[in-house]
């Protein structure tokens, strides 16, 4: 039983870290269709630039949207320059490439300027772990948990209840439309783009405490973070957290009882019998009114 | 006035020296090396070993009558088929005339099949012993084989630290498929009970799970068989955070500062193994490493000493059998032999196998690995 | 004297190497609703598509309300007051009723239109308010898309086929209701393949055949004239 307390919060903390990298992902793809590559890229971003700016004096709760800025800063400048010009319009096929070249490209450049060997990124949470009723919670990942909660709310609400966040949602649903409804459907983009971005730092500053900044680390949570995705229903934001929920929870569920070596073909797994059974994905429409 | 003499002297300088340089091509040794990726940082460590024994070596005239040694260096980018490629492209597009290759098992293997009776192949890190049982009779190991260490270590383990269970995980690759045969083999001729191995794929994100597991069985030993630095430290803090094991240890060869500083403290105490050890080093060794420390700022690890023998081994292996290219004389050369290293003497058996005079218990100790035990290696 | 509103002159669309429209010439006044009559594929839908600027126009010019609008973007015509109701009501399925409708943040300067209004000119929209809109029929879709076309407040209300796919009785509700729009002092430029209907709500016509415009004068003139007749039999 308590082995099952611990592997369900173990879970449900896994999902919420998920969540944010995942919803970054959707966002993008559903506005721009845009694979985002380069989504592994800006989260090491996130954690590197954390780290810089603690060593630069500023403390780890500030750095953090500090350091969100700075890879929104950063994703706003390749939005400009490659993004917009590249790949609007032009489909997913040319967007693997570009920003595939851009994930490789901001990787060369972490090794050029930072190095290749992984840095710790300090947190005041440190290696402390929380014992509640003998069950052990590390405060890092809490905080991760509750951050992501807090901004994913935040966020959902954000679409929910702001004329933005309405007109966000409407150009994913139907580009078209919101062209015909006098939405400036480039800078909805932008935004979208931007978005998604800085949702990406902020998962590497939350997360680059527990696994060190290197110049790779986006890469394992983004290929999650596609499992998320599709389950979800691809560019659906709800979609995305619950597929987090049900991946986070699937896996360490999976870990704990069944095989470790197996899990991460389980999110595989769920994706395929999702795509059989909803091709739609969890959350996601069936296509309505594409043309 | 100066600057003009300066300048005639630079011309005449290259005057005298363009004959020469045309009488002997240099001698190219392809380097694969992972210089970007997970394990970008025993790319960037291995390269400044190569460089300084090529600096070595051509500043005492080269081999073969004066011919410079040249390194070509491709990135492996800690992938398969990348580390293929590299191969491919050095031997020819590059010509180089032997190939120095070998961090990660897995992507070792792959290589050895590109250059398996074409090229010189040393391989100066990777350890799993299907590498060099392969019979390929033109490559070489500089490491000693998993099993060759992990018997020691997993000896070491289990009569020495004697723990009741071992609780194992590991991340699914050819380095962990020999040490946990090893380990199996060795822990069933003991009292030593294996709890449970969780071996885990290179997609995983987090441990929390696995160690909430694997402290459930009891055991009173975690064992942690990983070479990739970020993840050994994500690991370390994960099991630390769940409060950790009673004893703890990880697998031979594979901790580094690289691992040691980003897990923030989380390893420290923990049982660690290698061919190598900076502290109290005497003799050559002890030289070795002040050259290093001098010329790059950074005190040399395991990784920049294989590679540093490597390319030593080769371009003496090529001085001495007197040609560049005559793959079986250098071959023979090489087992023939006994090598001077900053390690001591170093000998190759039929399988291409070297065997490190000296094997070190290591316990991490701050920001590095202290010194706890030494073993001769017969 | 009556203002014009809209005036293109010598407009021509193509895509790639097909030119869609040749050297189009059309005013429309103030308060005044202008038809485009033709048959499938005469270029119709590109008319309106290139006066609101969703498509990039090859030579020729737009005016409107005195200025030049050639090559704007859509999301700036439309805060000049131009609101284009699409062929196909590109409406927003996930979202509800009452969403697609909140979600127009421009005012292009013309009555002011709340949901309210648009409630009333459609009370079936007030029953499925909270509704997904892709769960709408086509009728009450055709409806959202007006209504969203009346949101932005405009002074101009491109409609490209209102009528399509409607049944009879809906039909006329809705060509009623963009007659009630002339009152509210909106003036419209209307696309219909249903000329009689068409012409019913309009003061004047355009017949537009293969990318050029054959004939024009107001709506009794048309439905008198035999040239209209041959723009739709493609004769």
């Amino acid at each position: 039983m308590d082995l099952l307390i611990q592997t369900l919060i173990n879970g449900l903390i896994l999902g919420a870290g998920y969540a944010l990298v995942a919803v970054g992902l959707t966002v993008i793809f559903g506005t721009l269709h845009i694979v985002n590559f380069a989504h592994g890229a800006f989260f090491a971003l996130g954690a590197y630039a954390t780290l810089l700016i603690e060593r630069a004096g500023a403390p780890y709760l500030l750095a953090i949207p500090l350091a969100v800025l700075c890879v929104a800063a950063i994703g706003f400048a390749l939005e400009a320059t490659i993004v917009r010009r590249a790949l609007y319009d032009q489909g997913e096929h040319g967007s693997i490439i570009v920003t595939f070249a851009i994930s490789q490209a901001i990787v060369a450049a972490i090794i050029l300027v930072v190095g290749p060997d992984p840095l710790p990124v300090p947190s005041p949470f440190g290696q402390t772990a929380v014992s509640v009723g003998g069950f052990f919670l590390s405060a890092q990942r809490i905080f991760i948990a509750a951050a992501s909660v807090a901004v994913l709310a935040g966020f959902a609400l954000w679409l929910r209840r702001s004329v933005k966040g309405q007109q966000i949602l409407a150009v994913s649903q139907n580009a078209r439309g919101a062209l015909y409804s006098g939405i400036n459907v480039p800078l909805i983009r932008s935004l979208s783009f931007l978005l998604g971005i800085a949702a990406a730092g902020l998962a590497g500053a939350l997360m680059g405490p527990m696994i060190s900044a290197f110049p790779t680390m986006g890469d394992a949570n983004v290929i999650v973070a596609f499992t998320v995705v599709i389950l979800g229903g691809l560019g659906s934001i709800g979609g995305a957290m619950l597929g987090a929920l049900v991946i986070g929870l699937g896996n360490a569920l999976f870990e704990t009882y069944v095989s470790v070596s197996w899990t991460p073909a389980l999110g595989w797994v769920l994706v395929i019998l999702v795509l059989l059974l909803r091709p739609q994905g969890l959350m996601g429409r069936a296509q309505l009114d594409r043309h | 006035m100066k600057l003009r003499a300066k300048a005639a002297l630079a011309a005449l300088a290259v005057l005298v020296a363009t004959p020469a340089a045309q009488a002997a091509d240099p001698v190219k040794i392809g380097m694969v090396l992972p210089l970007t990726g997970p394990t970008a940082g025993y790319g960037k460590d291995g390269k400044l070993g190569a460089d300084m024994a090529a600096a070595e070596i051509n500043a005492a005239g080269g081999i073969l009558d004066g011919r410079e040694i040249e390194l070509v260096y491709e990135d492996e980018k800690g992938a398969p088929q990348d580390g293929v490629a590299a191969v491919q492209k050095l031997m020819t597009r590059e010509r180089v005339q032997a190939i120095i290759a070998g961090m990660n098992s897995s992507i070792t293997l792959a290589e050895s099949a590109i250059t398996k009776n074409r090229i010189l192949h040393v391989n100066p890190a990777a350890q799993a012993d299907a590498i060099t049982a392969q019979g390929s009779p033109w490559l070489f190991q500089i490491n000693n084989t998993a099993s060759t260490n992990a018997t020691i270590f997993h000896t070491y383990l289990t009569e020495q630290m004697a723990p009741k269970a071992i609780a194992v995980m590991g991340e699914n690759t050819e380095f962990n498929k020999a040490v946990l045969e090893n380990l199996r083999e060795i822990v069933g001729e003991s009292s030593v009970e294996l709890a449970e191995i969780a071996t885990y794929d290179g997609a995983t994100t987090d441990f929390t799970s696995i160690i909430t597991r694997l402290k459930s069985t009891g055991a009173d030993m975690i064992y942690v068989i990983d070479a990739y630095p970020a993840r050994t430290a994500q690991i370390w803090k994960q099991i630390r955070q769940q409060g950790g094991f009673p004893m703890e240890a990880h697998a031979v060869g594979t901790v580094q500062r690289s691992a040691i500083v980003p897990a923030e403290g989380a390893m420290e105490g923990v049982i660690t193994a290698d061919i190598f050890i900076a502290e109290g080093a005497t003799g050559d060794m002890a030289r070795f490493i002040d050259r290093f420390t001098e010329q790059n700022g950074v005190a040399p690890n395991k990784v920049s000493l294989v590679v540093y023998e490597a390319v030593k081994v080769v371009a003496g292996a090529m001085d001495k059998a007197g040609s560049a290219d005559d793959y079986a004389l250098i071959s023979d050369t090489l087992r023939g032999n006994v090598w001077t290293t900053p390690r001591g003497a170093l000998s190759f058996d039929d399988n291409g196998r070297a065997k490190a005079p000296y094997f070190y218990i290591h316990k991490v100790t701050g920001e590095d690995v202290g010194l706890l035990d030494t073993f001769e290696v017969e | 004297m009556i203002e014009t509103l809209l005036e293109v002159s010598d407009l021509t669309v193509g895509y790639g190497r097909v030119t869609a429209l040749r050297e189009v010439s059309l005013t429309v006044r103030a308060g005044e609703t202008v038809a485009i009559l033709g048959a499938n594929g005469a270029g119709k839908t590109t008319l309106l598509n290139a006066i609101s600027g969703v498509l990039p126009v090859r030579s020729g010019a737009v005016r409107y309300a005195g200025r030049g609008i050639t090559g704007m973007k859509p999301w700036a015509t439309a805060r000049l007051g131009v609101s284009h109701v699409p062929e196909g009501r590109e409406i927003f399925p996930g979202m509800t009723v009452e969403a697609n409708l909140r979600l127009i943040d421009v005012h292009g300067g013309g009555p002011d239109f709340s949901i309210d209004d648009v409630l009333e000119m459609f009370p079936r929209l007030g029953e499925r308010f909270g509704q997904l809109a892709g769960g709408l029929s086509g009728g009450e879709q055709q409806m959202l898309a007006i209504g969203r076309g009346l949101m932005a407040s405009p002074r101009l209300l491109l409609l490209d086929e209102p009528s399509l796919g409607l049944s009879p009785m809906l039909s006329r509700a809705v060509l009623g209701a963009i007659a009630g729009l002339k009152a509210r002092g909106i003036s419209a430029l209307l696309v219909e393949q249903n000329m009689r209907a068409a012409l019913k709500v309009a003061d004047r016509g355009y017949v537009l055949r293969v990318g050029r415009i054959t004939a024009e004068g107001s709506a009794a003139e048309l439905e008198a004239s035999p040239d209209i007749r041959r723009a739709y039999l493609g004769v």
